[in-house]
């Protein structure tokens, strides 16, 4: 699905230095896997997802998306950013559907799907209501819906709870699964939140800081489907000691 | 722990004031105002009868509002009504300001999506707005000779500057991560900028128009002053050469009148096209030149 080969990215500070976010990352991403990448703040993982969004340009090594290389974005990409970014001025429904109007696609077909996902994520009752009415996950849930609606086969998510309470993110965490299990499309999932990383994936990717490289790949084996009772699980607490010891030693 | 958990708070500075919590008494009609209107008018005529003050510098309250009466209940069809020279005022006001704000609105758009355009045009933008219209005016009447072209083109000159402005400014103003999502959905600029950048820009936009309707009034009396044979400007004029401070003052007062409906149209206009704004963020005053 996604093979990253050797890749970096230079980039020049503000002060005109050179600083290296990525060095030398090589990252498979098989169809159907869900992938956490867990990492220090600063230590280039939202530049990662950029890059493989077509959204940030690297600097050396090869991003390939089914083969084709990534230069730029595609409609096989769905994103999650770290704030909703809804549009205020577009109704939930709207903003789900934002994807297929760009593409002039409003037919009946699209219409359908974004009212199935929005059913799924518990946003039926708010179809027509502006995001100003929503709280914080459930505008998270809208974003969630409008990076699904053109039916991606891949979903990208940057640190999409990390503005969002422990409750709201625990209820959040749990909705995703339930979501990624009915539709089983690969994530990329980018968090600095341990117990989210492992409660959700199927492959945890730990990363250095700055600049940025693969320090451990955890397979996580946890039963699926999981709920929130996983997290006492002894292989959850093994995972993420496991975790925490491979980012202590990385600093 | 327990102890902080169960023992009151005493400190009073943490206690809402009364005028913060009884929200009720905001939404109740307040008397501060009419009381304080009374008060007011009430010290204008003791000043004027106590100190003896004559007419022609400072009219009573009651020549004032006789000579507004007066002009009010004229026929509105003669030149002896304000109610004919506000309508010349706003006939000229309201059409340079069309021509100006929509001029101003459009290239504002063009040099906020061109960079060539912006490098062209702003530094003689930002050139040009230095210089006091209200300066230019002699000039435009020797180009447009007397009446409504010259009243429209002061108007219209004065106008275009905040429209072009604040237009250019709000599309400039966009949060990053609108844009960053409309290139990951591959959006054309065209949608980018009727999605996201002009609804993004419209509280600037309506601030610009504010200020433009206020810049819009002036800009006609203005012109009146200079060359108008009816209007405000022309009445001003034509009561201060017969020292009749008290229609003076008559026509000052229906002109602002006039500009605080219009004020109140742009605002209930302006409620309706952001409709997804908060009240409160209506709740400021913006200065005005």
């Amino acid at each position: 699905m996604i093979a990253i080969k050797n890749l970096t990215k230079v980039f020049v500070s503000t002060k005109g230095e050179q600083v290296t976010a990525l060095e030398g990352l090589s990252l498979d991403i098989a169809p159907h896997t869900f992938v956490t990448v867990v990492g220090p703040s600063g230590c280039g993982k939202t530049t990662l997802l950029m890059i493989v969004a077509g959204l940030e340009f690297y600097s050396e090594g090869q991003v390939l998306l089914d083969g084709k290389a990534v230069c730029g974005p595609s409609d096989d990409v769905g994103i999650v950013f770290q704030r909703p970014v809804l549009l205020p001025w577009k109704t939930v429904m709207e903003n789900t559907m934002l994807p297929a109007m760009v593409r002039g696609l409003k037919d009946g077909h699209y219409r359908e799907r974004a009212v199935e996902l929005l059913r799924q994520v518990g946003l039926e009752g708010f179809i027509g209501h502006y995001p100003s009415e929503l709280s914080g996950g459930m505008a998270q849930r809208n974003a969630i819906t409008r990076a699904l609606v053109l039916d991606p086969r891949l979903l990208l998510m940057d640190e999409p709870f990390g503005a969002l309470d422990a409750i709201t993110r625990d209820r959040m965490m749990l909705q995703l699964t339930e979501l990624w299990e009915s539709t089983r499309k690969a994530v990329l999932f980018i968090t600095h939140n341990i117990q989210e990383a492992v409660f959700l994936a199927d492959r945890v990717i730990v990363m250095s800081p700055r600049p940025g490289r693969i320090i451990a790949d955890v397979p996580v084996d946890l039963p699926r489907p999981r709920d929130l009772d996983v997290m006492s699980h002894p292989r959850f607490v093994e995972l993420t000691s496991r975790i925490r010891e491979r980012l202590e030693i990385g600093k | 722990m327990a102890d902080s958990e169960s023992a009151p708070c005493l400190n009073t500075a943490l206690i809402p004031k009364r005028s913060m919590t009884a929200r009720g008494r905001r939404t109740r009609p307040s008397l501060t105002f009419p009381v304080s209107l009374v008060a007011l008018l009430l010290l204008w005529h003791l000043v004027v009868v106590g100190f003896r003050v004559p007419l022609y510098i400072l009219p009573t309250p009651g020549a004032t509002l006789v000579a507004l009466w007066n002009g009010l209940t004229a026929n509105p069809l003669t030149a002896g009504s304000l109610l004919f020279h506000v309508g010349v005022t706003l006939r000229g006001a309201a059409l340079g300001f069309i021509v100006g704000g929509t001029t101003g609105v459009l290239l504002g758009v063009l040099i906020g999506e061109s960079k060539a355009l912006e490098r062209i045009l702003m530094p003689y933008a930002v050139g040009l707005q230095s210089v006091p219209k209200i300066a230019i005016a002699p000039l435009v009447m020797i180009w447009f000779g007397y009446g409504l072209p010259s009243t429209v083109v002061l108007t219209a000159l004065l106008t275009f500057f905040p429209l072009l402005i604040n237009t250019y400014s709000g599309l400039n103003v966009v949060e990053r991560d609108y844009l960053l999502l409309m290139r990951g959905l591959r959006a054309s600029r065209w949608q980018t900028l009727w999605w996201v950048k002009v609804p993004s820009a419209l509280p600037m936009i309506f601030a610009g128009i504010d200020l433009a309707i206020v810049y819009s009034l002036l800009g006609a009396v203005v012109a009146e002053f200079v060359s108008g044979s009816a209007g405000i400007g022309v009445v001003i004029i034509k009561y201060q050469y017969i020292n009749d401070t008290a229609g003076v003052f008559a026509a000052l007062m229906t002109l602002s009148a006039t500009a605080i409906v219009l004020h109140s149209i742009v605002r209930l206009l302006e409620r309706r096209a952001i409709f997804w704004r908060k009240r409160d963020a209506h709740k400021q005053i913006t200065a005005t030149a």
